[in-house]
């Protein structure tokens, strides 16, 4: 029997169950510091110190009856000099033919609570860590609201330079004008007793005074469209077009106006603003149009995806999109001019009106985050594309329904 | 003295001041032709014909500033871009009361005049163009 656990790189002794030590290896004895005839016979307390007695017969032992096994216990051997020896055990069973003989093999786990130390001091640095990567993905997190919220109100700060500017120019030079022609028709009706020439400046002061009220009219619907908060709701795209364009054909009952329009999917904008835009952009088709032909309009939409940064530099994320174009078949314009289009009162053609409707479409398109491109050659029409949020709840079902209708519109 | 006629062209989109401007030369009397533009194409494409025609230019270009498609400001830099044309004299004439715009001109010595309030000013600004018709 020794011979076979000699030599063996682990601990062995087998003992009875009235705890007799029947079997011990040379390595046992080598770290117990005992001979090997010290030990066969000898009690198995004499290698157990008091606390592994207790453990021992209070659960090891009840274990092994029980289970027949017993696996990675950790026990306290002790030496012959008292010192003690941090043991790991398996232990099993073998009915003999008269008694029950219990086998013990073990190691010596001298560095186990160092390496149970470094264990634990690991699993606290991975704790920290983790708690450090929560408290660095708040931190983004927090970070990319905060940028978003710099991008809301540096945007709104520029709207609102970008109002300042078109007040002053309102101030200096729009409610100038007619003023000065106020004070200089007075002043020769004044002087001049002319009835005939009287009757044409009262003419004048009449249109200078109707030029002054569409001034301030415009600049009373730029002031409100600066100033009003943005309600969201659904709107209906197709319906809202079609509304305007009925209201166009009854305002001119004498003209044939055509509009071929794709189906559309809902935006998300304010239905009130979204109306003035598409009124403006569509009374322009018909208000440009070439004699003698009837007003064509196509409208068409497809869906992408653009950055919602729109002033701080560098910072990307991605919102979907619904572009809308509306195309007439209209006398267009030269596309050198087709930024200025957008300024307010500014016209591009002779007599054509306030010079308001632009530069109000540009309003409500930048108070939905999105924006409005003109694209015109003379004699081939005029495209107004424009870019306003897309309607997307939440779940997955409405993911997929805007892809289906992505795909629907861009076939 | 069968004297050449002489032209002002005048660009400004208004039809009130263009009038108005109408008006103020036939009171001064002095057989100077006025001829409109209402913008800068219109007037370049002047410019153009009387030019291949061999025909007089302008003894003056009065200029206003705000208008459609190209400002007062564009015609002028046009104007001085080109041999022949920026030997004419040019004036503006406009309701803008910017001291930016009355500095922009008066660095390049362009005579600048606010558009009058009334008949009497009209009338002096009106003599000062034709001083510099000559």
């Amino acid at each position: 029997m020794k011979n076979v656990y000699a030599g063996l790189p682990c601990l062995f002794f087998s003992s009875t169950d009235d705890g007799v030590l029947v079997e011990v290896n040379d390595t046992l004895c080598h770290h117990l510091q005992y001979e090997y005839t010290e030990l066969i016979g000898q009690k198995t307390e004499k290698i157990f110190p008091v606390s592994t007695r207790i453990f021992f017969q209070t659960h090891f032992f009840p274990l092994m009856k029980m289970q027949g096994y017993a696996e990675e216990i950790f026990v306290t051997l002790q030496a012959k000099d008292k010192t003690q020896l941090p043991v790991l055990l398996n232990a099993t069973r073998q009915p003999g033919d008269s008694k029950t003989i219990s086998l013990y093999a073990g190691i010596v786990v001298r560095n186990r609570k160092t390496f149970e130390d470094e264990l634990l001091a690991a699993k606290k640095a991975a704790e920290k860590a983790l708690q450090e990567n929560t408290a660095l993905l708040a931190a983004q997190r927090e970070l990319q609201a905060r940028t978003e919220l710099l991008d809301q109100q540096m945007s709104l700060v520029n709207k609102q330079n970008e109002a300042l500017r078109q007040y002053n120019h309102i101030v200096t030079h729009e409610l100038q004008e007619p003023l000065r022609k106020l004070f200089f028709f007075t002043n020769i009706l004044v002087e001049n007793e002319d009835a005939e020439s009287s009757n044409k400046n009262i003419q004048k002061l009449r249109s200078v005074a109707e030029q002054m009220r569409y001034t301030l009219t415009g600049l009373q619907q730029y002031v409100w469209l600066t100033e009003t908060p943005v309600k969201r709701t659904p709107v209906n795209v197709n319906t809202l077009i079609t509304s305007v364009i009925n209201e166009l054909q009854k305002e001119a009952p004498a003209l044939t106006i055509n509009c071929s329009a794709e189906t559309l999917p809902q935006a998300e904008a304010d239905s009130v603003q979204l109306h003035l835009l598409f009124r403006e952009v569509l009374k322009n088709a018909v208000s440009f149009r070439k004699v003698d032909e009837a007003v064509t309009i196509f409208v068409t939409g497809s869906l992408l995806q653009r950055n919602k940064f729109r002033s701080v530099a560098g910072q990307f994320s991605l919102a979907p999109f619904l572009k809308i174009q509306i195309r007439d078949n209209g006398i267009g314009f030269d596309p050198a001019y087709q930024e200025q289009a957008f300024e307010l009162f500014r016209r591009l053609h002779a007599n054509s009106g306030r010079g308001v409707g632009l530069a109000l479409c540009k309003l409500v398109a930048e108070n939905h985050e999105g924006s409005i491109q003109i694209d015109s050659q003379p004699g081939e029409g005029t495209t107004v594309s424009m870019l306003l949020p897309f309607l997307l709840g939440d779940g997955e079902a409405t993911a997929n329904e805007a892809k289906t209708v992505a795909e629907k519109i861009t076939n | 003295m069968a004297n050449k006629a002489k032209i002002i062209l005048y660009i400004d989109d208004d039809s009130d001041d263009r009038e108005i401007l109408a008006d103020a030369l036939e009171r001064a009397g002095e057989g100077v032709e006025l001829l409109f533009a209402e913008n800068g194409h219109q007037a370049f494409d002047f410019l153009a014909e009387q030019q291949k025609n061999n025909r007089p230019l302008p003894c003056l270009i009065i200029l206003d500033l705000n208008m459609p498609l190209l400002d007062g400001k564009q015609i002028f830099e046009k104007l001085k871009d080109d041999v022949v044309l920026s030997k004419v004299p040019v004036l503006i004439f406009t309701s803008s009361e910017k001291t930016q715009d009355r500095a922009h001109f008066s660095d390049q010595s362009i005579p600048f005049f606010t558009k009058p309030f009334n008949v009497e000013n009209m009338t002096r600004v009106v003599n000062e163009m034709l001083t510099i018709c000559g």
